[in-house]
């Protein structure tokens, strides 16, 4: 009976899902969105080595038709599609890699003058964690991951998303998934201004995390055996507050916190077990 | 009459031969109809013939610009009531001038037959990051 009812709660004729408009939380379908953000921000990096990429400008396009969608860095079909509920197959880029990705200019363009591999070993109660910096391991890839991703619209402004996920380039040979929480609304007391929220999670298999966070035998460093890990879930929250000026530039702030597997901080390529994203500028929609 | 009721009379006619005068140089209302084209979705093209009408007290050479594209000129008319053939793909202004002013101008809108679609967004925003 309770599957019956559940099953009545996605199925039903309110049209949840339906938009009247265009605006923060729907798109018009057949038309391209492209936008740009100019600001300041800052996107932390939690490895030995790795840079904070800062966020200076930030780009954006979108598309949706009928069934196919892009967005960000994702590309769907949706093959299922009821009022409140919505199954699209995706693809879209692991961003896992670019925590490894030199993206500091002095990095692009000055060599680095330091040893290699310097086994910096430092002493954490009764475990010996060590140190390795991102360079002195073998470059990693990026992935492509596709999958399977559900939207459940709660209501106007609540939903559910659930993403499962497996790399499609033979990179890490594992799942990765997602389950998120979000809701938007208008703020009544502060005129043409949304908020946005997200909580959620990242799941990430032990292959994915053992190829980008684990020091295998072929990463040939002097590490007593290989340093194997386990299936990660790291939770996140974001907060999103958009402001409209106008029809086409609104003001922005972006902050997102992510909490690492303790798994994960154990890795020697891991000195933080947080990774913020903080953004404040003007957007412009063209 | 004092001098003051001949200043009067003096400003009354000046005043008339001004306007007469503004009367005559001004231009009717450029009119094409009909003055929305409708297509069956956003960014079609949408092909009619128009009505184009004007009228001006005086004979001017002038040309009907769509946008910056010239369709046709009239050479010392005082009277425009044609009909042409346009074509469109967004909303557009039709000017018609010489090239020494703008006598009038009209917009002509493309609607779409089918009311524009909305669905809701399967991302977050900014969910790269």
């Amino acid at each position: 009976m309770k599957y019956y009812l559940l099953l009545l709660l996605l199925f039903s004729k309110f049209c949840l899902a339906d938009c009247e408009e265009a605006s923060d939380r729907c798109a018009a379908v057949g038309e391209w969105k492209i936008s740009l953000a100019l600001g300041a921000g800052v996107y932390t990096n939690p490895l030995h080595g790795g840079d904070n990429v800062p966020l200076i400008f930030i780009p954006k396009v979108s598309y949706y038709g009928e069934k196919l969608f892009f967005e960000n860095n994702t590309l769907g079909y949706t093959f299922f599609s009821s009022e409140h509920l919505m199954i699209s197959a995706i693809t879209q880029l692991n961003h896992e890699k670019a925590y490894f990705t030199r993206w500091h200019p002095k990095n692009i363009f000055i060599e680095s003058l330091s040893p290699a591999f310097e086994g910096d070993m430092s002493l954490t109660g009764e475990n010996i964690k060590s140190e390795i910096n991102i360079k002195d391991v073998p470059n990693r890839r990026w992935a492509i991951d596709a999958g399977v991703q559900l939207n459940w619209f709660i209501n106007q402004t609540s939903d559910i998303q659930i993403q499962v996920l497996h790399d499609i380039n033979n990179v890490y040979n594992g799942f990765n998934g997602q389950v998120q929480y979000s809701q938007i609304r208008s703020l009544d007391f502060f005129p043409d201004t949304v908020i946005s929220y997200s909580l959620g999670a990242d799941i990430n298999s032990k292959e994915l995390v053992n190829y980008y966070y684990g020091i295998s035998e072929e990463d040939d460093l002097d590490i007593k055996g290989a340093d194997q890990r386990k299936l990660n879930i790291n939770p996140y929250f974001r907060v999103a507050i958009i402001h409209h000026l106008s029809k086409q530039w609104s003001v922005k702030l972006h902050f997102k916190q992510v909490y690492l597997d303790g798994d994960m901080v154990d890795s020697p390529l891991v000195k933080d077990n947080r990774i913020n994203t903080i953004f404040a500028g003007v957007n412009y929609d063209f | 009459m004092t001098s003051s009721s001949w200043k009067m009379v003096i400003c009354f006619c000046i005043l008339i031969v001004f306007t007469q005068s503004l009367a005559a140089a001004s231009t009717g209302q450029l009119i094409i109809k009909p003055s929305v084209c409708m297509v069956k979705k956003l960014g079609d093209s949408c092909q009619m013939t128009v009505k184009v009408m004007w009228h001006n007290e005086k004979p001017i050479n002038a040309c009907l610009f769509q946008s910056e594209t010239r369709l046709t000129c009239w050479k010392n008319t005082q009277n425009i009531n044609e009909k042409i053939d346009i074509s469109l793909k967004h909303d557009m202004k039709f000017i018609l001038k010489n090239d020494e002013q703008v006598f009038a101008y009209q917009q002509i809108k493309i609607n779409t037959a089918l009311p524009k679609k909305y669905r809701r967004r399967l991302r977050a925003d900014w969910s790269f990051f």
